[in-house]
């Protein structure tokens, strides 16, 4: 009961701050609403805005099918159409001998995207009945501008499937019902069937289990990256300025008051460390939910994207935890904050921002030197869609970091209040 | 531990590195009375009550709190006593009734009981109908109260006040004084700190002078005054430093013992600044000594500006006893 009015306390005395309130929800989300305005320009608008350099994609292309009436392989036609210069400035594409290499260069970080067309791809486009796997591959740490070229090579690819299969069925009913085709109609047919076509794409990322793609837009996904950057980053620095309450107390005299009353000073520090952690939870998932219905943001599979944001509210509590136990006072916490949070920060969210760069694998491995690093990466991976065994890895790191800020964090603190 | 003791305090003491703050000391506080610690700035009487309200581990010696000994019963220690710290502790960003609520909570209160304390509380301090505004919008001397208010809330059997006056306004002071003597009539023991003798006079049955970290004095006021017999204190205020005057006055018949007080420079009608110098003096006989000293004083180029006379006192005590000044 004792923990539970320290932690109601605590929560009440963060809740009536404007400050906070502001620092926690309103500073993220603008953050996301000014990328938001100028990726809008990115996406089609007149101004010139921000744009993403070039993803390398290598396209592997076994098929050996040809189109009864022309005589065209359709996956030749895919890879015209990536390797033509509407796409140019979003994707370098180049052809791979085989699936492995081409995968091998995903997981290298030399290529964004590996896309591999079947040998029956156009023989699944243009026979009835049939059916295909296109693999897409992408790096698991998604990055922005792959995230964008992996959705507009998932759109192209079913647009056609979905064009191929329509055609056939209204070909057909039309045929059956005594009409003559006619061009008008058939694109009209298409376009209201395409909603109900089944995809024959899959996506796949390296060393996983192949796991179905979901169809979202790149802007979308960009987003979603951004925001849960800043989601992070901002994660981090309520945890910690949730955590310097125990040095504000203890400054303003409070923590001596409590320490004289019949309350073991576990169950004060205790009861602090849960308002910290109910802080975190409560941020990360207004986020979430803002981002969701501000932004339209779809941050993936719901447990997948409940694990990531428990990690980050588990490595973002005990980061704080470590932190203040090595500071005496909010003097000292205005100076350490500002710096290492904030260089910290920029370190994990350094992926984010060198995408497509030459250095863009480099700066991954670097983001992942930090705690911010590793939860950005959780987020990505529940917004890929890949399954549990990869989030898995990640939150077994943002457990391992947690630990052992918890150890040292708690450890600091009983010396100091014994 | 006999009956009628509050607090007894045998061989305590508490170290900080290289610092004794506290050197062994011993002393009983009656049940019921007001037991009042005094001395300067660093005398060690915050560090003794830290002790005591089981904040600080003594790293010597034990104490026993209403019966219960500081270093194994600590929880019955704290259950036993409310703390009046020295600075205002509370949130003022919530209000005074929430305030004591939370804490109320901490003291083990709950439910119907914690709702009836809290209002119980808010009638004694007379905050009733500003009880829902938060503490933040409070004069000092309203805080002053719910800081005090929180102490009360479970009716403990030993209150500590750790030097409740400090910076506050006359008005204030007065009113904590007369709410502590108000809860002394009703049974309440009183450990007070204060470096204003004033206070340890009116308010205390027995008082301990602390320097240093040691109790140098302990009894009745009475019993202290006594200490220096029939001394007065003399407080001679000279135009300049004292500088070798300080010597003379030492070695003149009837002074038992001179020490330099404050110093002070103020800027005169020509625009001029001129020092000034507080020397406070053990006299056995002020009518007989003054004469001698307004000569000495005028032979060495002095001018005296200002005289204040105290018949014996507390002051007098620490004077004799330490030779300094109690201010110092």
């Amino acid at each position: 009961m004792k923990l539970l009015a320290i932690t109601l306390k605590d929560l009440r005395r963060s809740f009536r701050s404007l400050f906070s309130i502001t620092f926690m929800f309103g500073v993220p989300l603008l953050v996301t609403a000014l990328f938001w305005f100028i990726f809008g320009s990115f996406s089609g608008g007149e101004e010139e805005g921000f744009t993403l350099p070039p993803t390398t994609v290598q396209v592997v292309n076994l098929d050996e099918g040809q189109t009864p009436d022309t005589g065209e392989s359709l996956g030749a036609v895919v890879v015209d159409l990536l390797q033509s210069e509407g796409f140019a400035t979003l994707m370098a594409v180049t052809e791979a001998p085989d699936e492995a290499e081409a995968r091998a260069a995903v997981g290298r970080g030399e290529a964004g995207v590996a896309l591999v067309l079947p040998a029956d791809f156009t023989a699944s486009l243009t026979g009835p009945g049939m059916s295909t796997t296109v693999g897409l591959y992408t790096d698991p740490g998604l990055t922005i501008g792959t995230q964008v070229v992996a959705a507009v090579v998932r759109q192209l690819v079913d647009n056609l499937a979905a064009r191929t299969i329509s055609a056939e069925v209204t070909l057909a009913q039309l045929h059956e019902a005594g009409l003559e085709p006619d061009a008008a109609l058939i694109d009209e047919v298409v376009r209201a069937t395409q909603a109900e076509t089944a995809p024959v794409l899959n996506v796949a990322t390296p060393g996983a289990p192949e796991a179905e793609g979901e169809e979202d837009g790149g802007i979308g996904l960009f987003l979603a990256v951004i925001m849960g950057g800043m989601m992070v980053f901002y994660a981090f620095f309520t945890g910690a300025s949730a955590m310097q309450t125990i040095l504000v107390e203890d400054e303003e005299g409070t923590l001596p008051r409590l320490f004289t009353t019949p309350t073991p000073r576990a169950v004060i520090i205790a009861g602090k460390a849960l308002a910290v952690v109910v802080t975190l939870v409560v941020q990360v998932t207004v986020l979430l939910l803002l981002g969701n219905l501000v932004f339209g943001i779809d941050w993936g599979e719901g447990l997948l994207v409940a694990l990531a944001a428990a990690g980050l509210v588990m490595v973002a509590a005990t980061t704080g935890l470590f932190l203040i136990s090595f500071l005496k006072n909010r003097r000292q916490a205005g100076v350490l904050f500002g710096g290492v949070l904030t260089l910290t920060g920029m370190l994990g969210l350094v992926s984010v921002f060198t995408v497509g760069s030459p250095q863009a694998a480099t700066m991954e491995r670097v983001s992942l030197l930090v705690p911010q690093g590793w939860a950005i990466r959780a987020f990505q991976i529940a917004q890929g869609g890949a399954t549990g065994g990869d989030l898995a890895l990640t939150l077994g790191a943002l457990l391992a970091w947690s630990l052992v800020f918890a150890v040292i964090g708690i450890v600091r603190l009983q010396r100091r209040f014994a | 531990m006999k009956d009628g003791i509050a607090i007894r305090a045998k061989e305590l003491r508490r170290r900080f590195g290289t610092l004794e703050a506290v050197k062994g000391i011993d002393f009983e506080v009656a049940r019921g009375e007001i037991f009042s610690l005094l001395g300067p700035n660093g005398a060690g009487k915050s560090t003794t009550i830290s002790m005591l309200s089981c904040l600080l581990a003594p790293t010597g010696g034990n104490a026993w709190v209403m019966g219960h000994s500081i270093l194994d019963e600590q929880t019955a220690v704290k259950q036993s006593i409310g703390v009046v710290p020295q600075e205002l502790a509370l949130y003022e960003d919530m209000s005074a009734r929430e305030n004591l609520n939370f804490w109320g909570q901490m003291y083990n209160l709950r439910g119907a009981e914690l709702a009836r304390r809290v209002d119980e509380v808010l009638a004694l301090i007379g905050l009733e109908e500003r009880s829902r505004e938060r503490v933040e919008t409070f004069s000092g001397g309203m805080k002053r109260r719910v800081n005090l208010g929180i102490a009360l809330l479970h009716k403990p059997e030993l209150l500590i006040m750790d030097e409740p006056t400090v910076g506050i306004d006359p008005q204030s002071r007065r009113h904590i004084l007369d709410g502590v003597k108000a809860l002394n009539a009703e049974g309440r023991t009183v450990l007070y700190t204060t470096h204003y003798m004033e206070e340890a006079e009116e308010l205390s049955d027995h008082i301990a002078i602390m320097d240093r970290g040691e109790i140098i004095a302990c009894g009745s006021n009475d019993e202290l005054v006594q200490i220096v017999g029939e001394q007065s204190r003399v407080d001679l205020t000279l135009n300049g430093e004292a500088g070798s005057l300080l010597e003379t006055w030492q070695a003149l018949p009837g002074v038992v013992r001179a020490t330099i007080g404050d110093g002070a420079s103020s800027e005169n009608d020509n625009g001029e600044v001129e020092l000034s110098q507080t020397v406070s003096l053990l006299v056995d006989d002020s009518n007989l000594v003054l004469p001698a000293l307004f000569e000495t004083a005028t032979a060495a180029g002095r001018r005296i500006t200002a005289v204040d006379i105290q018949e014996p006192n507390l002051e007098s005590v620490f004077l004799h006893l330490t030779g300094r000044a109690l201010r110092d």
